[in-house]
């Protein structure tokens, strides 16, 4: 095998040294320091952060502090207990995705899709003949159905971040973020799609996630972290059918941030990877004329 | 084959900063190390102290493009040498301390590596990458340079860590293969494989820009 020469470095010719002689003196002076104590101080302090971290383990434990990815799986949020019915019927249960249905001998139609959730509504004090009441539909339900307002609702205020907490799956979070951004609530849409960005960096979606992303941020007016967006979607490896919509909105995004240096980077890449591309015409516009004006999405 | 490896694929953009940005100095093995070592082994404080003037800012570089984060850099740095000038005994050849304190600091890069992992799967990983090599570009680089490192950057955090810190050593720090494989305790040989299996998967993840390249 021929060894090639040593490059001397070539990234190293743009790149600045991190480190400063302030902070290689304030490394000296804790070397100093830790090395005048005595190993048995050494020892104990070492002892005494590995007893901390037992009992911050045990704490955490305790009170479920434990991330997404050690906890059973969720069950998903059930309205409050009914008091017991008077009459000998069975109660039919909440619908569940992962649980089996229950049994639905009382009940007399499928459970309806629109129904209104009810939750503080108490079960009818007087005995029925049959149990009147039906399951609650999941968000997860609604959601597969394209009631994303339903969905969001059923979520509540705080239900988006907790689910994003517990989703197992990067289809669970870009189902909450479509809840989000489809319900008319964008901002919190960025939760979800940052979380699937950065557990599932690999997954099909994390391309079309990181597209997402810039979209709002860019309707969001954050045209840098659009940018930004776009580019790591582009850097996961974006199909070529999104592609040119990336590099366009990515020119775009520069010039609304006021980055000409970059939009005009941007703009090269696009006409070369596009010289006929559809959005050639508007990225000729906005390089040409680079005023950051609202721009047709 | 490409003769040169990914990293070289800048130098042609970046030619008109290549005076302005000065190469950073190397780890130099050769030289007085041994008299400071010997004279260190004697309790000497003021050679310690030349011992990590010396080498201090090399292995502070090399650790902070590895890990990507200043603060465990720091650590890492200070752990090195704390070990370093306590087991200056071990050192067989004085004259490479220190190529000899870079291989305890990239071991150290590892142990933190592997730390992370595990916080990672507790999720209580909440360190954020502040040296990362986009962070460090030299803000004359044109904005196209800036963003073929950013993509740089995304994919060595997805290398497995042998093969990162190796590509790193070898091209972003230029180092030769010998201390490569002297940093990463390894024979030249497994270090030749880490350091193509990295070029490998990081053209992979930038082939667009090399395909960009040969349109020129």
């Amino acid at each position: 095998m021929t060894e090639e020469p040593p490059l001397e470095g070539p990234l190293a010719r743009v790149l600045k040294d991190p480190v400063t002689e302030a902070s290689l003196a304030r490394v000296w002076r804790h070397v100093e320091r830790r090395r005048g104590r005595a190993p048995e101080l050494r020892m104990a302090v070492r002892w005494l952060l590995a007893g901390v971290l037992l009992a911050f383990s045990v704490t955490a434990a305790a009170y479920g502090l434990w991330p997404s990815a050690l906890r059973p799986i969720p069950d998903l949020p059930s309205p409050p207990t009914p008091p017991p019915p008077k009459h000998s019927g069975k109660v039919v249960g909440h619908g569940s995705a992962r649980n089996e249905p229950p049994a639905l001998e009382l009940q007399d139609t499928p459970t309806p899709s629109s129904v209104t959730p009810e939750p503080a509504a108490p079960a009818p004090a007087t005995s029925l003949p049959r149990a009147t009441r039906v399951a609650e539909p999941s968000w997860r339900e609604e959601a597969a159905q394209g009631h994303h307002a339903e969905a969001y609702a059923l979520l509540g205020s705080s239900g988006l971040e907790r689910e994003v907490g517990r989703a197992a799956s990067s289809e669970d979070l870009f189902t909450l973020a479509d809840v989000a951004r489809l319900s008319g609530h964008p901002e919190r849409a960025r939760a979800p799609l940052a979380r699937l960005l950065e557990l599932y960096p690999h997954d099909a979606r994390a391309p079309l996630a990181a597209a997402t992303l810039g979209r709002i941020e860019l309707d969001l007016g954050q045209p840098n972290r659009a940018a930004r967006a776009f580019e790591r979607a582009l850097g996961l490896g974006a199909p070529i059918a999104l592609e040119e919509d990336l590099r366009a909105r990515l020119v775009e995004s520069w010039v609304r941030a006021g980055d000409l240096d970059a939009a005009r980077a941007a703009g090269v890449l696009y006409r070369k990877r596009f010289p006929d591309g559809r959005r050639k015409a508007e990225v000729d516009r906005w390089l040409s004329s680079p005023s950051p004006s609202p721009i047709r999405h | 084959m490409r003769p040169t490896a990914l990293g070289s694929l800048l130098i042609p953009a970046v030619a008109g900063h290549q005076d302005a940005a000065s190469t950073p100095p190397r780890i130099d093995a050769a030289g007085p190390d041994r008299d400071l070592v010997r004279r260190a082994r004697g309790g000497d404080r003021w050679a310690e102290e030349a011992l990590y003037r010396r080498h201090a800012r090399a292995v502070a570089r090399t650790v902070s493009r590895l890990l990507a984060r200043s603060v465990e850099a720091e650590d890492v740095v200070q752990d090195a040498f704390i070990f370093a000038l306590t087991h200056l005994e071990d050192l067989r050849d004085p004259d490479l301390f220190g190529r000899w304190v870079l291989q305890v600091a990239v071991r150290l890069v590892h142990r933190r590596f592997r730390q992370r992992s595990f916080l990672r799967l507790l999720g209580l990983d909440r360190g954020a990458d502040d040296v990362t090599l986009a962070a460090q570009a030299d803000p004359r680089a044109g904005p196209e340079i800036h963003a073929r490192i950013a993509e740089l950057d995304r994919a060595l955090t997805r290398l497995p860590a042998r093969c990162r810190v190796a590509w790193v050593l070898r091209y972003v720090e230029g180092s030769g293969i010998d201390e490569v494989a002297a940093a990463s305790s390894c024979s030249r040989a497994t270090a030749k494989r880490l350091i193509a299996r990295a070029d490998r998967e990081l053209r992979a993840c930038v082939a667009l820009d090399e395909r960009e390249d040969s349109d020129d």
